[in-house]
């Protein structure tokens, strides 16, 4: 007798293909290779019985829709409102600007060195959608959306910007090291709050990253995205995960 | 019970939520995807919670990702590999942060959860996919619980259609066995 029926002929006979002649004919003569087609079918019977579809909880759009809406624009009150504008004193609002004012200084710098390094017409980085997230009429700080899944392209720019996956790892380190000096020379700044900072440059930097993974032609459905932002990312900080 | 391919008009919501960036047209994808999405990360992560932050996780990528869309497989299709891929990553980080799945550290757990979203189910079933290996229980679920075609669930899975066939005849014969020791 020729050998008995391979797992994936099996899963095809199972499944209603036809099979070869020899597959058939293998059928006919071999009890044990009938008996295993017809476990198959029943088992393949009762998956396809399961219920698939499960009633999600409530509320589960307004979470995505959290995600996805892009920050809305800082209202007149809110800018005028003691404590969180320039003339301000909030020990909060202050961080966010000292902090903006280190990516600023670095991002500016990395784009002129990008722009100077890839000068190519098509190729070299348009400053103008470059779009510092500090200071993009956001707070830092209170924003919580993630850049990995907001939806909104604010790091692509930055990641194109920066020269590619070393430029993200310079950049990234050179604000975590900012953040660290300005905690450094301000003692009284409350360790959650530079914790928050750092939690902006980690989530940033992986959202610079994972749009250039993206821009290389990965897309969200690739398994590797995720793998190749991390990397691209993490290679060069200080080992926090965003 | 498998996911009907995508019709009556998606292409076109598709298409507006992509390149015209409409919340709207993107609100109606989540509504016809909702349930099956939900159903479907349930029995990957084993645990409500989780399968709750895998939807939004995996529809807000969606979302980031559209643009970028270009429809060479359905849409259907790709939000399953996002899916998947939003799944495994929350496995990973648990596995990081030592942190046990509901379905490994508490059964009964697991078993209220899988009955409540699926009233009626077969529970001796559910156990012995809960109990396949990561790649045979996505692959025994995208051929039966969402009704992907091989070629679909390859297309999601980044594997061969080989590969998903050998998958299926593992998740089979491991499934066989569980049940028939039960």
């Amino acid at each position: 007798m020729p050998e008995h029926l391979s797992n994936d002929a099996l899963v095809d006979l199972a499944a209603g293909a036809r099979g070869s002649t020899r597959d058939r004919d293998h059928l006919a003569a071999c009890p044990a290779c009938a008996g295993r087609l017809a476990d198959v079918r029943e088992l393949m019977a009762r998956l396809d019985a399961l219920p698939g579809p499960a009633e999600a909880p409530a509320g589960l759009w307004e979470r995505v829709a959290e995600r996805i809406q892009p920050a809305a624009p800082q209202s007149a009150a809110s800018r005028s409102r003691p404590g969180v504008g320039p003339a301000g004193t909030a020990p909060r609002a202050r961080w966010a600007l000292r902090v903006a004012a280190a990516l600023g200084f670095f991002l500016a710098g990395a784009v002129a060195q990008a722009a100077w390094t890839d000068p190519g017409p098509g190729d070299g980085p348009a400053l103008g959608i470059v779009e510092d997230p500090l200071t993009s009429g956001q707070d830092p700080l209170t924003s919580g959306d993630d850049p990995l899944t907001s939806g909104e392209d604010r790091s692509g720019g930055v990641a194109v910007a920066l020269g590619g996956a070393a430029g993200i790892q310079r950049a990234g380190t050179a604000w975590v090291t900012a953040i660290a000096a300005i905690a450094a020379r301000s003692p009284g700044l409350p360790e959650d709050e530079v914790a928050a900072a750092r939690e902006v440059a980690h989530a940033a930097m992986f959202g610079a990253a994972y749009e250039l993974a993206a821009l290389d032609g990965a897309d969200p459905a690739s398994e590797d995205l995720y793998r190749r932002a991390r990397e691209a990312w993490l290679g060069g900080s200080d080992g926090g995960a965003p | 019970m498998a996911l009907a391919p995508g019709s009556n008009g998606e292409e076109d919501l598709v298409e507006r939520a992509g390149r015209g960036r409409d919340h709207a047209a993107f609100e109606a994808l989540f509504h016809r995807y909702r349930d099956h999405a939900y159903g479907l990360a349930l029995r990957l992560a084993g645990d409500p919670v989780d399968a709750e932050e895998i939807v939004v996780e995996a529809f807000a990528a969606a979302w980031a990702g559209l643009p970028r869309f270009d429809g060479r497989s359905a849409f259907r299709t790709w939000l399953h590999a996002i899916l998947l891929n939003r799944s495994r990553e929350r496995r990973r980080a648990a596995r990081r942060r030592r942190r046990r799945i509901v379905s490994v550290a508490d059964p009964e757990a697991w078993e209220r959860a899988v009955d409540a979203a699926f009233p009626g189910t077969r529970i001796d079933v559910e156990r012995a996919l809960a109990a396949l290996p990561e790649r045979a229980r996505e692959t025994a679920l995208l051929r039966h619980a969402s009704g992907l075609s091989y070629a679909e669930i390859a297309d999601a899975m980044d594997v061969t259609i080989g590969t998903v066939k050998s998958q299926l005849a593992r998740a089979y014969a491991l499934m066989r066995e569980k049940l028939s020791d039960a």
